[in-house]
């Protein structure tokens, strides 16, 4: 079925959406949480949640891309988990994306100001359309969709050590761009 | 955490990028072993080539030009200007403001849907409010100077639910939607709360309660109204009811925990079994919308984002007039 016909099912407020929404996305859904909580239920759990706040957000939202708008709620539920469960350290995914956006956090410039998750997402959408595609999908790859190095690695057909290096190069890009527009964390 | 704050900001990035890291296929490496022996055939044709062409005498030709092609780039790939996210239904893109979240429509369905009669002209400009700047999810205040402007609703009173902003030289409506910008299951409005929106604090400022069957929320029923109710102490009665229900005021979640203690075999889901639509129509003309589920005894809104548990009192209301 075709996404728009999709949120038309939530428009109407026709629950086999939900069943539709599950037949096309359930596996992308999945993929993502499994990707940041390596935890089979609690990834089950989270795209069941995310299902149930696709209903609630559509109405009034019109998702232009309904495949962007399922995944930003995966990763949000996907973060509030994390974060709720923290102390017990099963998250071995997050984990280790987190310690590697370490590497991007800037460093204290003069502007004290702390800037606005928004306003963040501004500069890194700025900082990726100056990027090379394959670079600029590698990123959101590792870092919206939280894919293994090891899988990107496979996927260019090329080593771990070599992705793991091309990502730490893309990082601190990132880290670098953020302290030239002088962004503080 | 500030590397919780950066992966916060990573799920803000723009949807192309996400649908473009979908959908990209990495281009197939060729093995060093081809590379080698590639480059040998390559040379010996250049040479076998070069060796034909000065046979032929191509090379002596004068005035040969370059074919001037240029490696074949293209530009930038175009992106949408924020506020261009144009969508269906005269729906153009939507306003954070003050705490809520507004459809920003000058679609004529739209305008009527909540109670305004015909298209936004610089007559309903109101107080201005100040300016406003487009962002990537439409438009936001600002303390800049824009030519994009928010003025109050003039024709009809309203506490927060109905603005005009120019754009421009466009006027448009901006409509109570969602009343917060960003999902918090847990903020949400009392019931007295909408009403205020849309100017309601007492019952004199209601004039009609509609009863439409099925969902209607966000469009403007197109089906006669199954019940018209417009006399003063049927109204009366009416908002008391509705006010009796200030505390019957939950979230998606603690709604389905009630339902799932009450009836923990029959319910899997949140969803709700709407039966019916209430339109209420302001005295200043503004309609706004609440779901009803017969069934279980509960009224929803989109825009508050609340569902609303029926009293002993509103049931009554509804088995008397409504049924």
């Amino acid at each position: 079925m075709e996404d728009n016909q999709i949120i038309e099912l939530y428009f109407s407020r026709d629950e086999s959406a939900l069943t539709e929404t599950a037949k096309k996305y359930g596996t992308f859904c999945l993929r993502i949480a499994m990707n940041v909580l390596s935890v089979k239920e609690d990834a089950e759990e989270c795209v069941n949640d995310t299902y149930h706040t696709a209903w609630n957000q559509i109405p009034p939202t019109r998702p232009d891309s309904f495949r962007a708008f399922l995944g930003r709620i995966v990763r949000n539920c996907s973060i509030s988990k994390y974060r709720a469960r923290h102390a017990k350290k099963r998250f071995n995914g997050m984990e280790v994306m987190l310690s590697e956006l370490n590497d991007c956090v800037p460093a204290q410039g003069d502007v004290e100001q702390e800037i606005e998750a928004k306003e963040l997402s501004k500069y890194i959408n700025t900082w990726l359309e100056g990027l090379k595609t394959e670079d600029r999908v590698l990123f959101v790859r590792r870092y919206w969709y939280g894919e293994e190095v090891r899988d990107l690695a496979r996927q260019c057909e090329i080593s771990a050590t070599q992705m793991t290096q091309k990502m730490l190069r893309l990082r601190r890009k990132l880290k670098a761009f953020l302290e030239e527009k002088g962004v503080v964390l | 955490m500030k590397n919780e704050k950066l992966y916060d900001a990573i799920s803000d990035i723009r949807e192309e990028f996400i649908e473009e890291a979908e959908n990209y296929k990495f281009k197939k490496r060729v093995a060093p072993r081809l590379i080698k022996w590639g480059s040998m055939a390559a040379c010996f044709c250049l040479v076998v080539l070069g060796a034909s062409l000065a046979m032929s005498g191509a090379f002596a030709k004068k005035g040969m030009k370059s074919d001037g092609y240029n490696g074949g780039s293209v530009g930038p790939t175009a992106t949408p200007a924020p506020g261009e996210n144009l969508s269906g239904s005269g729906l153009l893109t939507v306003l954070a403001y003050n705490g809520a979240l507004f459809n920003v429509s000058n679609n004529l369905a739209d305008l009527n849907a909540a109670g305004i009669p015909d298209i936004i002209s610089p007559e309903d400009c109101g107080p201005s409010l100040g300016n406003l700047k487009k962002t990537l999810n439409g438009y936001e205040e600002t303390t800049q100077s824009t030519d994009i402007e928010l003025f109050k609703y003039a024709p009809a009173y309203s506490n927060t639910a109905v603005y005009v902003i120019r754009d421009g030289e466009d006027y448009m409506a901006g409509l109570f939607s969602n009343n917060l910008p960003v999902g918090d299951e847990n903020d949400y409005s009392p019931i007295s709360e909408l009403f205020r929106r849309y100017g309601v604090e007492k019952a004199e400022h209601i004039s009609a309660v509609q009863l439409y069957s099925g969902y209607w929320q966000n469009d403007l029923p197109v089906e006669p109204a199954e019940k018209n109710i417009t006399e003063r102490a049927a109204l009366d009665a009416f908002y008391e009811a509705i006010l009796s229900m200030e505390h019957e005021c939950y979230s998606r979640e603690e709604r389905l925990q009630i339902k799932l203690s009450e009836d923990p075999k029959q319910f899997a889901s949140s969803t709700l079994q709407v039966a019916s639509t209430i339109c209420i129509t302001t005295g200043e003309g503004l309609k706004f919308y609440l779901s009803w589920d017969e069934d279980s005894g509960w009224l929803f809104s989109t825009g508050a984002k609340a569902y609303y548990r029926i009293t002993e009192e509103m049931q009554t209301w509804l088995n008397e007039y409504f049924k």
